[in-house]
Order: C-alpha cells, then sequence, then structure tokens
C-alpha cells in the first residue's frame, strides 16, 4: 500500500536575524522557502543538498523540533503544524532522530543503560524496571552491542559504538518513522560502512521509513529510494533515485554529481563541470531562479520568474526554466 | 616531472610521551618524495597521517619526539633548532590547513597578514608587498583581489578563505606545501573549484604537494602517487594507477569496497565492512599492525611484523602475503 506516512505542503522556515550586531532592524532567513513532498509508507527518502541549503531545518520542522513559519506536517494523516506540545508528546514517539554528532548527542553523564531506558522512563513509566532493561538488552544486541556495554560511559565508546547507542535509543519506542541526519559523516570509512549496513538491517526488521539527510552523493544513492535536491531553501530535483542519479535534468544535480570524485581510475568522465562561485548567502537571494548566478545556461527567464517544481518523466520532477 | 627527490624520510618514528603511557604515532616509516609530485596520504581518523605532515616540519607538540631523519634539500631537518626551523617553516616548506577560519588570524585584515608573512620571508616593504599579495590572489583565481585584501577574514566565504589560506602559502615560493585535508571543512561544488586550483598549482609551478585526506576519491583525482597508512605504519604505495586498480593490501582493498559506490555498488547486497575498530596506539598488535581486522591473516602475522617490500616498479607492500612469493 503506497500510503504517505509524512506529507509536507507548503512547509517555509524563516529565521529573523538582526541586520548587524548592534542593529535593531531585522531581515528574515528564509531557511527552507516553501517546499512540498510527501514520503510513502515503508521507503528511504533521501535529502541531499549542500551547507545552508535547509536540508537539516527540514528534518528538525518535520519532528517539530522547529515550528515552521508556514505550511502542513502531515504525519500519519494528524497535522503536526499547530498542534501544542501537551498533544503533540504522545505522537512523538512515532518518530525519532538520529544526529550527526553521537558524542554531543548523548549525555556524558549517563550510562549506556541510562541513555537507552530514558525514553521507556518518559513515556511508559509503569513498565516494571525488569522489563524494560529486557527490552534494552534486546534492542542493544539488534544494533549489535552486548551487555558488556551497558554500564559504560559515552566517552568509553569509539564513535561507531556511540553511533550504534544512539539508534539503540532511537529504536527503543518502536517508531514508525526514522529522522537520520547526517548519521555517518562524523565517522571514519571503515566503521561508516558498518553504521550504514546497520541502518539498512533496521529498517527491514522494524519495518521503518527514514528520512536521510546528508551531502554525500554516494550513500544517498546506496540507501534511498527517492532523492530530493535542494538549493537554498528549495527542493530544485525530486523523484526516483535511479532517475536523479542517472538521468540528472537541474544544471546543479549534474554539477553536483560531476564534483563527487570518482573512485574508478579506469572510468573517464565525460565532461567535467565545475561550478564556478560560491553560494549565494540565504540572506540575500538571487531574484528568479536562485541558481541562476552559477548556472551555465543562465537565460533571460530566470531572472524575473522563479521555476517550478514541473513533472518531466513519471514521477521525476524538476525545478529549472530549461525543461 | 624529473627524479630530483626533494624530500625523504628515514626510519621516521613520531612518539607521543602522555601520562597513560607512549603513544606510537608513527613507527619507523621510510618515504621518498619527487620534486614536482603530488602525493596523497591516506587513512582513517589515529592513523598518523596528519601526525605525518607536522612532523615533517617539527610542528608537533611539546611531548612528541621524532625519530629518524628528514632529509630537505639534502640538509636534516631533525638536527636544525627552532630558529631555523621558523625560517623553513612558510619559507621553502608551507602549510595549508583543514580549517581555514581557524587559521587566519580574525583580528587583522588580508593584507596586514599577507604584509607579515612577506616581510619575513621576502624582505618586501609595503608597497612591493601588496603588489605582489595581488597577483598571488588572481594567481588562485580569487576575483576583485583589492577588496579582498581591504576584508577581514569573517567576510569571506570558506571557500575563499581557503584560496587566501593557499596564495599565503605559495607568498614564499615554497617548494613544498603540505596540504593538511584542504576541502574537508568545504562544500562538494567548492572542493571541485579547490581540488582544480591545488592541481594547476602543481603544474604551473612544478611545485610538491602532499596531500592529507581521509577521501580516497580526492587522491584519485588529484594525485599521481598514494601512501596508505594505517596505524601508523606505511602498508602500501604507489603510482595511483597501480595501488587503486591493484590494490595489495587487505586493508586497502576493504578501504575501497567499503565506500558506496554511485554505479558499481549493488544495493540489494550490504556494504563490505572491515570487522573491529582501529587499534589502540598505545599499545599495538605485536605482529602486524592490521592483523586483528585482517580477513587473510595467518599464524606469522600474529608474531612477526612484515616489512615495506617493493612489490614492482615503485609499488611498495607491506604484508606477509607478499613476502613468500619474491
Amino acid at each position: 500500500m503506497p500510503d504517505n506516512l509524512v506529507e509536507i505542503k507548503n512547509l517555509k522556515k524563516y529565521f529573523l536575524v538582526n541586520k548587524s550586531w548592534i542593529s535593531r532592524r531585522f531581515e528574515y532567513i528564509k531557511a527552507v522557502d516553501n517546499i512540498s513532498f510527501s514520503i510513502k509508507k515503508g521507503e528511504t527518502f533521501g535529502l541531499v543538498g549542500e551547507t545552508g541549503s535547509g536540508k537539516t531545518t527540514t528534518g528538525q520542522l518535520i519532528s517539530r523540533l522547529l515550528i515552521p513559519t508556514s505550511g502542513k506536517i502531515l504525519f500519519d494523516n494528524i497535522d503536526l503544524t499547530n498542534l501544542s506540545e501537551r498533544k503533540l508528546k504522545p505522537l512523538r514517539k512515532n518518530f525519532q532522530m538520529i544526529f550527526q554528532n553521537p558524542i554531543s548527542a548523548l549525555d556524558p553523564r549517563m550510562t549506556v543503560k541510562q541513555i537507552i531506558i530514558e525514553p521507556l522512563n518518559v513515556f511508559f513509566p509503569e513498565i516494571s524496571l525488569e522489563e524494560k532493561e529486557n527490552v534494552v538488552l534486546n534492542i542493544l544486541k539488534d544494533v549489535g552491542l552486548n551487555e558488556y556495554f551497558l554500564n559504560k560511559y559515552p566517552y568509553e565508546l569509539s564513535g561507531g559504538q556511540n553511533q550504534r547507542v544512539a539508534i539503540a535509543r532511537g529504536l527503543i519506542l518502536k517508531p514508525k518513522f526514522l529522522i537520520l541526519d547526517e548519521p555517518t559523516s562524523a565517522l571514519d570509512v571503515s566503521i561508516q560502512a558498518q553504521i550504514i549496513n546497520l541502518i539498512k538491517k533496521i529498517k527491514k526488521e522494524y519495518e521503518l521509513t527514514y528520512l536521510f539527510i546528508s551531502h554525500d552523493l554516494s550513500i544517498i544513492n546506496y540507501l534511498a529510494d527517492r532523492v530530493g535536491v535542494m538549493y537554498l531553501g528549495k527542493i530544485i530535483e525530486l523523484g526516483p533515485t535511479y532517475n536523479v542519479f542517472t538521468n540528472p535534468l537541474h544544471p546543479y544535480t549534474q554539477a553536483l554529481l560531476s564534483s563527487v570524485p570518482k573512485l574508478d581510475i579506469t572510468e573517464k568522465r565525460e565532461k567535467e563541470i565545475i561550478l564556478e562561485g560560491e553560494i549565494p548567502s540565504p540572506r540575500n537571494i538571487p531574484s528568479g531562479c536562485r541558481f541562476r548566478n552559477r548556472c551555465p545556461y543562465q537565460m533571460n527567464i530566470c531572472s524575473l520568474n522563479e521555476p517550478f517544481l514541473k513533472e518531466i518523466e513519471k514521477d521525476h520532477f524538476v525545478a529549472c526554466h530549461l525543461y | 616531472m624529473n627524479n630530483e627527490i626533494i624530500l625523504e624520510l628515514e626510519n621516521f618514528s613520531v612518539k607521543y610521551y602522555t601520562v597513560d603511557g607512549v603513544i606510537n604515532a608513527i613507527n619507523n616509516i621510510n618515504l621518498k618524495i619527487k620534486k614536482g609530485e603530488m602525493i596523497g596520504i591516506a587513512g582513517e581518523s589515529g592513523c598518523g597521517k596528519s601526525t605525518l605532515g607536522y612532523g615533517i616540519i617539527k610542528l608537533l607538540p611539546y611531548n612528541a619526539k621524532i625519530y629518524g631523519k628528514i632529509l630537505f634539500d639534502g640538509e636534516d631537518l631533525t638536527l636544525k633548532n627552532e630558529k631555523e626551523m621558523q625560517k623553513i617553516r612558510g619559507g621553502k616548506i608551507s602549510m595549508v590547513f583543514q580549517d581555514p577560519m581557524t587559521s587566519l588570524n580574525p583580528l587583522y585584515r588580508v593584507k596586514d597578514q599577507f604584509l607579515r608573512i612577506l616581510k619575513i620571508h621576502k624582505k618586501m616593504d609595503k608597497e612591493k608587498g601588496l603588489a605582489y599579495a595581488k597577483e598571488l590572489l588572481k594567481e588562485v583565481e580569487l576575483p576583485d583581489p583589492e577588496q579582498i585584501l581591504e576584508s577581514f577574514p569573517y567576510e569571506l566565504s570558506g571557500g575563499m578563505q581557503q584560496r587566501v589560506m593557499i596564495a599565503m602559502a605559495l607568498s614564499s615560493d615554497p617548494e613544498l606545501i603540505i596540504a593538511d585535508e584542504p576541502t574537508t571543512a568545504i562544500d562538494a561544488t567548492i572542493q571541485a573549484q579547490i581540488l582544480r586550483l591545488l592541481k594547476k598549482l602543481n603544474k604551473e609551478r612544478n611545485l610538491s604537494i602532499i596531500l592529507i585526506t581521509h577521501n580516497l576519491g580526492i587522491i584519485i583525482e588529484t594525485c599521481n602517487r598514494v601512501v596508505i597508512m594505517y596505524a601508523g605504519n606505511i602498508v602500501e604505495s604507489g603510482p595511483i594507477e597501480k595501488v587503486f586498480l591493484n590494490p595489495l593490501h587487505p586493508y586497502t582493498q576493504a578501504l575501497l569496497y567499503s565506500i558506496p559506490h554511485i554505479e558499481k555498488t549493488n544495493k540489494d547486497k550490504d556494504l563490505p565492512t572491515i570487522p573491529g575498530e582501529v587499534p589502540n596506539l598505545l599499545n599495538l598488535p605485536k605482529g602486524c599492525v592490521f592483523y586483528p581486522r585482517c580477513k587473510y591473516a595467518m599464524e606469522i602475522c600474529k608474531e612477526n611484523s612484515p616489512k615495506l617490500i617493493e612489490y614492482e616498479n615503485d609499488h611498495l607492500i607491506q604484508c606477509h602475503l607478499f613476502n613468500k612469493s619474491k
């Protein structure tokens, strides 16, 4: 059943900031500017983009760690957008978040057991301690650790082991939906592969749906079923991973794919696209298409009108005046 | 590229003396770097790749001790005192660091930081220095050099800061640049620009560059030769076509295959992994350092540590698997 688990409609998040250090005048930073997409039950949706593209803000909006400026977030057909914290709390166990740096995401003063058990204490205070400990042990085994780690503190564990603990904490409430925000960027290559395999394994075992946020295209390609490419707060291309990676339509996606260092030296790249210039500051976004000042195919219309997502082939959308 | 050797490390070791014991950051390595060569040093955290970079110019904390020889232009740097080293650092050998924001002084304009270096290393006055700085900024492809010279570092983006750092590193006409993860803090599209720039400088100035990175893809795209490090040892080194087409060491192989590959990786299969974790440098395994994680581990690996031998021309390997055949 390809039902949508998460649906986002015209989501916006503007941050109000001072214009300068001592100024009393304010301006908005448009971190996420009118994006819409949906995540189907059981799929892995990848969100990719560079620093400042708004991918992390999107993740935090969906988990309601941030309150959207406008727009709608539907989770399992329930509108989360304007729910009060009190009404939201029982729903929170359905969606959990895994962060980039496990060392700073785990409380340094708690043992592994206390860290993993804490969500249970919050949501199910009625369960006996013994039962909870049993659940913790099972989860630890699922993430590839064992009872030896129960009384360790985060500083005694390596980065990979800490990330496993963070994943165990995310799983303990049996959520339906996990938001993974760059879960492997702080890890070494050999450990990264272990965690990626674990993320794949638990998805099957726990029947999860993922939002996977990353700047690493090869990981997104490996894990995601569908992918959204973000640039300066907008989704500029959206579609099944295979289509987007083999037939990238937006000039930015093409450049991004071309900038991934190739691991195979036998393969000759057809043409190398290196973008000129830098990502504009989200404080002053170019008029019309946000990408136009770096785009090799810039046309007159690009500075006048903002392109909207158009369906070019089945399920493959792009926001560009070329199409 | 000729075969003149610009830097040679002989039985080079670095040990850190700490309260917990002696950390063997680099164990007895030998390495030659040719003039005009771009050499990549790859490995995971704690493998000693950064210590190697800093060790070459003796820029290590007080509790570190260097053993062996560092021969640069025929002179042994280990015999030089701090004052002589200061002339070499930022002179004949320059360094580009990972995070440009923390290596530029936030309180001074770019031009003042340039002038200071040029005064010390080139004895240039203000007028000459500014003209020369402008030229350097043009060489690193920065638009509008005048305005950049007047800026403070925080006014520049990460990519621009890194270009300024590279321009500063070039200001003393160095023979060797050590770049420690120069693009790790930078976005993908800007990373491609910086790498293209380093490669251009390498060709146009016949400059030797040591590129330290954990990203094998970057090395394949930019370098001529690669050195793979593991727990303070060089486990494999050679021209990139040889090492990456025919990786010999089990660690190199595992490292290459554990990265998802955009075209080739089968999504339905798990990624090949290296079991376990990097060994603790406080007490290294007795035999081969990779033995506890190696899938081809043999009896001999437990007892004897293998030596770095030449497998074929210029392709060196440190593994018992290749000792017997030769």
